[in-house]
C-alpha cells in the first residue's frame, strides 16, 4: 500500500499529463490517463501506466465531462484525480462531486475554488482582509451608473470578466469613443466563454509587470511561499515566457509580495499548491490581481530554482500530510526561464498552425528541462490548446539561463507544424529582455525587432541542401554524359 | 537548365555550373561551392568553404521540412523539377508510387529487394474509408517501402519505389 495513493487518475492531456506521470512514477503511484480516442497514442498515453478511453464524439467536451471523469476513476480503481490545469482544474462543482464520490481531488476545497473563481468576489475578499486589491468598478453593483462610474478611471482602462481569469475575455479601452461598444462586446464574450456575462473595469496601467507568488499550504495551518515568478512576457494576455525569480525586484518589495500572498492564502484557508498574481506598476507599487487555485503552466521554473517538486507536494497535501518543507527550507538556487513552444505561425500574426509533426529534435536534456506532449508523428489540431511543449533553462544567474535558453531554442526542431521557437529565441536574445526591461506590452513594443526571417545565406544553404539530398536532382545532373568523372563523389 | 524550389512565396532557382573537375551551383545567380554529407537519420552537414552547418531534413513527397540556422523551413520542389525528375526516372527505368491522397497503409504486399512485374500489387491504402490497391507500373526490384501497416501518409508521399537493375553498357 502506498502511503499517499495507490493509483491516481489524470484528467488531462499533453505535456502536463506527461509531467504528472513522472512524479507519480517516482512516488510509486500507478497512473491512469483518461484520454479521448484521438489521444490514445500520445506521449502522455505512453507515459501512463494505464489508459482509459473517454466516450463522446466531442473531444473537448469529454475532458470537461465531470460525471464521466469520476466514473472512469472509480472503474479504474483510482483513489484520487489530478486535474492538471485548464479543463476541470478550477471547476468547484467538479471538486465537490469528486469528494462526494469518495475520491480525493488533488487541489483545494470547492469553496476556495468558488471564491477565487469569481474575480470580483476574490478582489473584495482581499480588500476586506486588508490586502492590496485593485480599485475596480463592477457592473452588477449598479448597472445604471456603470458607464459613468468607469469613466472616472480615465483612459486607458481594462474590462475583465468576473468569471474569467488567466487573461481570457480581457479588453483594453483606450478612448471614450470605444467604451460603450467595448462594454457590450465584453459582456457578450463573457456570456459566451464563461456562461456568465458579469464584467468589471479597472484602470489599465501601461508598462506594468505581472508577478506571481507560488503558495504551498496544508490543512494543518502551515502555509508558505515558494518564491515568485515573472510572467510579463505575454501576447494577448497569454503568458509566453516566465522566470524565477523576477529580475530586479528590491528585497523589501519581494518580501512584501510574499507576505501579502501568504496572507491571502491563509485568510482563504487554502490547501495545496496555488498562485497569487499581482500587477506590479512602473512606480514599484503592486496590487492583487487574482488567485489561481491549481498547478500553473509555468510551475517548472519554480521547481528548477527551489528543487521542490510541486506535484509531489500537491499529492502529499491532498493525502492529508503536513508540509515537510518549512519557509526556511525555500531558497533560490540560480535562475530559471521557461518558454512555451506553441503551434502557431509568427509570420502570419501567430495564427494557429496544424498538421502532422514529421520530426521532433529536442535540445540536450542535461541542460534544459523538457516538458513535451508531442513526438514524431503527432497530429496537431485546433481542438486543443496550441502549446506543444515547454523548454526550461536553469543557470547560475539570469544571463546563463538566457544563454542556455537561447541555444536550446535554436537547436529545437519541430518539422511539419509551424512553431514559435525561432521567435522565442529572438525574444530572449533581445537587448531589452537581457537588461530585464520587462512589462506586459514588451512583445507589442518590440514587435518589429522581434520578427525573425531567414537571411539570403540561410535560404540558399537550405535550397542547396534540399537539392543535393534529392536523388532525382543528382540523377538529373548525372545524366549529363560529359560529367561522369567530375561528379563521381556525389554518387552514394 | 535550372531547378526550382519554393520557400513560402519565393521561388529559388538552383543551377549546376560545370567546371573542369567539379560542379558549383548557382542559387538565384549567386555561385556556391558546397558539399553535403549525410550523417544518418535525417541529419546532414553542409560545408561551404570554412563554414559548416548542421541540418535536419525530412522529405515527404515533394515537400521537404528542414531545420537550419535555428529556423524550421518548408521547401517545395516545384513542377519544373518534377518534370526533370520524371525525365531522369524514365532514363533510369525507375518507378515511384506516390499517394494520390492522404490516408493510412492497410497492407504491404511486397518486401524491399523483391522482384515484381508490371501490374503486381504493392501496397493497399485506405483513404476516406475506401481501400485502394496500388500496383507496380513497371517491372523491377522494390528498393524502398517507407511505410508499414498502420502508418499515416500525406498526399504526394512516396509509398514505394521500384528500380530496374542497370544493364551493362548503360553506365
Amino acid at each position: 500500500m502506498n502511503s499517499l495513493f495507490d493509483k491516481v487518475l489524470i484528467a488531462n492531456r499533453g505535456e502536463i499529463a506527461v509531467r504528472i506521470t513522472r512524479t507519480l512514477r517516482r512516488l510509486g503511484i500507478r497512473s491512469v490517463l483518461a484520454a479521448v480516442s484521438e489521444e490514445l497514442d500520445t506521449p502522455a498515453a505512453q507515459a501512463a501506466d494505464e489508459v482509459v478511453q473517454l466516450e463522446g464524439c466531442d473531444a473537448v467536451a469529454a475532458y470537461l465531462d465531470a460525471d464521466q471523469m469520476i466514473r472512469t476513476a472509480q472503474a479504474a480503481g483510482a483513489g484520487a484525480i489530478h486535474p492538471g490545469y485548464g479543463f476541470l482544474a478550477e471547476n468547484a462543482d467538479f471538486a465537490e462531486a469528486v469528494t462526494a464520490a469518495g475520491l480525493t481531488f488533488i487541489g483545494p476545497s470547492a469553496s476556495v475554488i468558488r471564491l477565487m473563481g469569481d474575480k470580483i468576489n476574490s478582489q473584495a475578499f482581499a480588500r476586506q482582509h486588508g490586502f492590496s486589491g485593485a480599485t475596480l468598478e463592477a457592473e452588477e453593483d449598479d448597472p445604471a451608473t456603470f458607464a459613468d462610474r468607469v469613466r472616472k478611471f480615465g483612459f486607458p482602462l481594462v474590462i475583465k470578466a468576473a468569471a474569467g481569469g488567466g487573461g481570457r475575455g480581457m479588453q483594453i479601452v483606450r478612448s471614450e469613443a470605444e467604451l460603450t461598444g467595448a462594454l457590450s462586446l465584453a459582456r457578450s464574450e463573457a456570456q459566451r466563454f464563461f456562461g456568465d456575462g458579469r464584467v468589471y473595469v479597472e484602470r489599465y496601467i501601461e508598462r506594468s509587470r505581472h508577478i506571481e507568488v507560488q503558495i504551498l499550504a496544508d490543512r494543518h495551518g502551515n502555509c508558505i511561499h515558494v518564491l515568485e515568478r515573472e510572467c510579463s512576457i505575454q501576447r494577448r494576455f497569454q503568458k509566453l515566457i516566465e522566470e524565477c525569480p523576477a529580475p530586479g525586484l528590491p528585497p523589501e518589495t519581494r518580501d512584501a509580495l510574499y507576505q501579502e500572498a501568504v496572507g491571502i492564502a491563509r485568510a482563504a484557508a487554502y490547501e495545496g499548491a496555488g498562485t497569487i498574481e499581482f500587477l506590479f506598476g512602473p512606480d514599484g507599487s503592486f496590487s492583487f490581481l487574482e488567485m489561481n487555485t491549481r498547478l500553473q503552466v509555468e510551475h517548472p521554473v519554480t521547481e528548477l530554482v527551489t528543487g521542490i517538486d510541486l506535484v509531489e507536494q500537491q499529492l502529499r497535501v491532498a493525502a492529508g500530510e503536513r508540509l515537510s518543507i518549512t519557509q526556511e527550507d525555500v531558497s533560490a538556487n540560480g535562475h530559471a526561464i521557461e518558454c512555451r513552444v506553441c503551434a502557431e505561425d509568427p509570420e502570419n500574426d501567430f495564427a494557429p498552425a496544424t498538421g502532422r509533426v514529421r520530426r521532433v529534435r529536442l535540445p540536450d536534456p542535461d541542460y534544459v528541462r523538457i516538458d513535451s506532449g508531442i513526438d514524431d508523428g503527432s497530429q496537431v489540431t485546433t481542438l486543443f490548446d496550441s502549446m506543444l511543449m515547454k523548454l526550461c533553462a536553469h543557470g547560475q544567474d539570469r544571463m546563463e539561463a538566457i544563454d542556455r535558453m537561447q541555444s536550446a531554442l535554436i537547436n529545437t526542431a519541430v518539422l511539419g507544424v509551424k512553431t514559435n521557437t525561432r521567435y522565442l529565441a529572438g525574444v530572449v536574445d533581445h537587448q531589452a529582455f537581457r537588461h530585464g526591461e520587462l512589462h506586459t506590452g514588451f512583445l507589442r513594443e518590440h514587435a518589429d525587432e522581434l520578427r525573425q526571417v531567414p537571411d539570403t545565406d540561410t535560404i540558399h544553404a537550405a535550397v542547396l541542401a534540399v537539392a543535393l539530398s534529392d536523388r532525382s536532382f543528382l540523377e538529373a545532373i548525372n545524366a549529363a554524359p560529359a560529367l561522369h568523372r567530375a561528379i563521381g563523389h556525389w554518387r552514394n | 537548365m535550372g531547378y526550382e524550389f519554393r520557400v513560402g512565396e519565393q521561388v529559388h532557382c538552383v543551377e549546376p555550373v560545370y567546371c573542369q573537375d567539379k560542379i558549383e551551383f548557382k542559387v538565384d545567380g549567386e555561385v556556391h561551392r558546397v558539399d553535403l554529407e549525410s550523417l544518418g537519420s535525417g541529419e546532414y552537414r553542409l560545408t561551404s568553404g570554412c563554414q559548416s552547418r548542421s541540418i535536419l531534413m525530412h522529405r515527404d513527397g515533394d515537400r521537404v521540412f528542414l531545420h537550419i540556422d535555428g529556423f524550421d523551413l518548408e521547401i517545395d520542389c516545384e513542377n519544373r523539377l518534377d518534370r526533370l525528375r520524371k525525365e531522369a526516372r524514365a532514363a533510369h527505368h525507375g518507378g515511384e508510387i506516390t499517394a494520390p491522397m492522404p490516408g493510412v497503409v492497410v497492407a504491404v504486399r511486397v518486401e524491399v529487394g523483391e522482384s515484381v512485374s508490371d501490374g503486381d500489387p504493392l501496397i493497399v491504402i485506405e483513404s476516406m474509408k475506401l481501400q485502394t490497391e496500388l500496383a507496380a507500373t513497371i517491372a523491377g526490384v522494390v528498393s524502398e517501402l517507407p511505410f508499414v501497416e498502420g502508418d499515416n501518409f500525406e498526399k504526394g508521399a512516396v509509398l514505394a519505389r521500384l528500380e530496374v537493375p542497370e544493364q551493362d553498357g548503360q553506365k
